[in-house]
């Protein structure tokens, strides 16, 4: 499908992290995790909570030029690559919108998300990456597929759960239907025989139960290993590490081993579109945080049944109350000279945006 | 002589009525001319409204798809026959300002015209040379819905294949009288939002320029078709 690839192979990495972290019921005893869980839960919440009251913007908000004095400190912007008054005026602009909380910023912790970011890059480089090539050297394409049913299957006891913690009995009996089903007459998870019958695969873990709820996501953070998350995200795979608890039961190597080998199939899956995704994306970075974002945002609103399948940014990501000053500002500066205030006219309005741009450019 | 010293007197009133209420009616058509290209207002049936913004993107995915599957093209021609599509059902004017959103105005004209071009070059190239691994894929409309100053969303599922329950909404505007699509959602990934912020990122930290050079130093890549072909033999 045109247009869908690159965008819908981005929630896939995601997935690589959820699994990962199944392999914390290697380092944390059952008890220690719901600590851990809790902890984490009040942490973020608290921390939201801060946020929100911190972030109350006194009437008088720092007037722009501070902002960006202060963001020039802090290094992030590198001044001497570019024409210094332009890049001042779209820094000013920026800073100016998100103080006003016209775009809330969903990563304060940006300057650490990046360096982790940096390190995982580095680890699927020399790691991951090969590997996976590797391996879809070696295996045959069947292989890697039943692979990767298995490894849903593996999975079905975190869907089915958070189906329950969100009150949804149909998705739990397509749940059991599909668990049964895999099970048996798909040898052991190998074949995808419920999807063939029709059942659909339902996706639920924690943080979506979370969210489910109502639990704010917090900032975004990137695990090192784990990926892009937020905190809510990365609360919520502790709580489903409690659903693959079997696992704890293998003895160690054999744990190590079934999980390496089901990343590095999933890896190896994804590999031409990790490459184009690298490739083509203008910041790498920006591109897999809005994208899991995004992702993290429409999955969740879909579970709590909201027909909202558009970014939360609503009527700020396709309208501005300027569009017609957009339009305008064209004949104004073709017009600049005589200075006359005839584009207050709608006709002109409308007809402005050719003829002015054409005006200009001659 | 009652008439003649009426009569200017009639026509000094008249005069004066003509222009107050003509200034009046301008000033009222005006308002109501800003206020209906601010917001028209909503359409009265919906179901109607949307019939031919659905009809035309349930066309362009068939066309599209029947481009794919048809066996005795080249992947070269394939590709520009999508291309050829997909210059006709998107808007990339509209969709460069959304994108740039109040960078828009950083930019001087003909950087702005400048910046469509490459990114529609862009857009077609990334996106269209990827296209040749969907060749059975069969994607199901599954409804519309009017957003607030009449644009249509348009909802489809992709029905079987790799990618078999993935969602993809196609946002479409209307402008001179024909529907174009402003913006491709993908599970929740809006192509506008998420180039939005990286554009941000690149504008904030070197300046308009160097987006518009960075643009054009990717259209330059060596094709991703070829790269795609040669890594998929060393690897099989």
């Amino acid at each position: 499908m045109l247009w869908s690839e690159p965008w819908c192979t981005v929630m896939r990495p995601e997935r690589t992290t959820e699994l990962k972290v199944l392999f914390l019921n290697r380092f944390f005893s059952n008890r220690s995790r719901m600590g851990i869980a809790a902890l984490g839960l009040t942490l973020a919440t608290g921390l939201t909570v801060a946020e929100r009251v911190l972030a109350e913007p006194p009437e008088d908000a720092l007037p722009p030029t501070v902002a960006l004095e202060a963001e020039v400190d802090d290094g992030l912007a590198t001044p001497g690559q570019m024409d210094p008054k332009r890049a001042m005026a779209a820094e000013i602009e920026i800073q100016r919108e998100i103080a006003e909380g016209r775009i809330p910023n969903p990563d304060p912790w940006e300057n650490f998300n990046r360096r982790m970011f940096r390190l995982n890059e580095q680890a699927d480089v020399y790691g991951f990456e090969p590997a996976a090539r590797a391996w879809r050297f070696i295996t045959p394409s069947i292989l890697r597929k039943g692979i990767d049913n298995f490894n849903a299957l593996l999975l079905m006891p975190v869907v089915l759960g958070n189906g329950i913690l969100q009150l949804k009995p149909l998705n739990a009996v397509q749940d059991i239907a599909r668990i049964v089903y895999n099970a048996t007459f798909g040898l052991a998870g190998l074949i995808d025989v419920a999807t063939m019958v029709g059942i659909p695969q339902n996706d639920e873990d924690f943080g979506q139960t979370l969210g489910y709820w109502g639990v704010p996501s917090g900032p975004y953070v990137v695990m090192p290993f784990f990926g892009p998350s937020t905190i809510r995200g990365s609360v919520g795979r502790l709580g489903d590490s409690a659903g693959t608890y079997y696992f704890s039961l293998l003895p160690i190597w054999a744990t190590f081993m079934v999980r390496g080998i089901e990343l590095v199939n999933l890896r190896a899956r994804f590999l031409d579109e990790f490459d184009e995704n690298r490739r083509e994306s203008f910041d790498y970075y920006v591109f897999l945080r809005d994208a899991y974002l995004q992702n993290r945002r429409a999955r969740i609103g879909r579970a709590r049944g909201e027909n909202e399948m558009l970014p939360g940014a609503g009527d700020d990501l396709y309208y501005f109350d300027d569009e017609e000053e957009w339009d305008m500002e064209d004949s104004e500066r073709a017009g600049d000279q005589d200075g006359s205030g005839v584009q207050r006219e709608p006709d002109s309005v409308k007809s402005s945006p050719v003829g002015g741009a054409d005006d200009e450019s001659k | 002589m009652m008439n003649r010293s009426r009569s200017p007197r009639w026509e000094r009133v008249g005069f004066q009525g003509l222009v107050l209420w003509t200034g009046a009616l301008l000033v009222l058509w005006c308002q109501v001319g800003v206020a209906l290209a601010a917001r028209p207002a909503p359409p009265e049936d919906p179901e109607a409204f949307v019939v031919a913004p659905t009809q035309l993107v349930a066309e362009t995915l068939e066309q599209i798809i029947a481009v794919l599957q048809n066996p005795t093209l080249s992947a070269e021609a394939r590709r520009q026959e999508i291309e050829a599509l997909a210059f006709a059902v998107f808007d990339f004017k509209t969709m460069s300002k959304l994108v740039l959103a109040r960078n828009w105005k950083k930019l001087d004209p003909a950087e702005r015209e400048e910046f469509v071009a490459q990114f529609k070059i862009y857009l077609s190239r990334n996106y269209g040379s990827r296209l040749d691994r969907f060749r059975q894929t069969e994607v199901v409309i599954s409804g519309a819905r009017v957003e607030p100053r009449n644009d249509v969303t348009v909802f489809s599922t992709v029905a079987d294949g790799e990618y078999a329950g993935v969602q993809l909404d196609y946002r479409l505007r209307q402008r001179d009288g024909r529907w174009r699509v402003i913006d491709v959602v993908i599970e929740g990934i809006s192509l506008v939002a998420n180039f939005r912020s990286q554009f941000r990122e690149v504008l904030s930290r070197k300046g308009p320029e160097a987006l518009i050079r960075q643009l054009y130093k990717k259209n330059a890549q060596p094709d991703s078709e070829s790269s795609d072909a040669t890594s998929t033999e060393t690897d099989s």
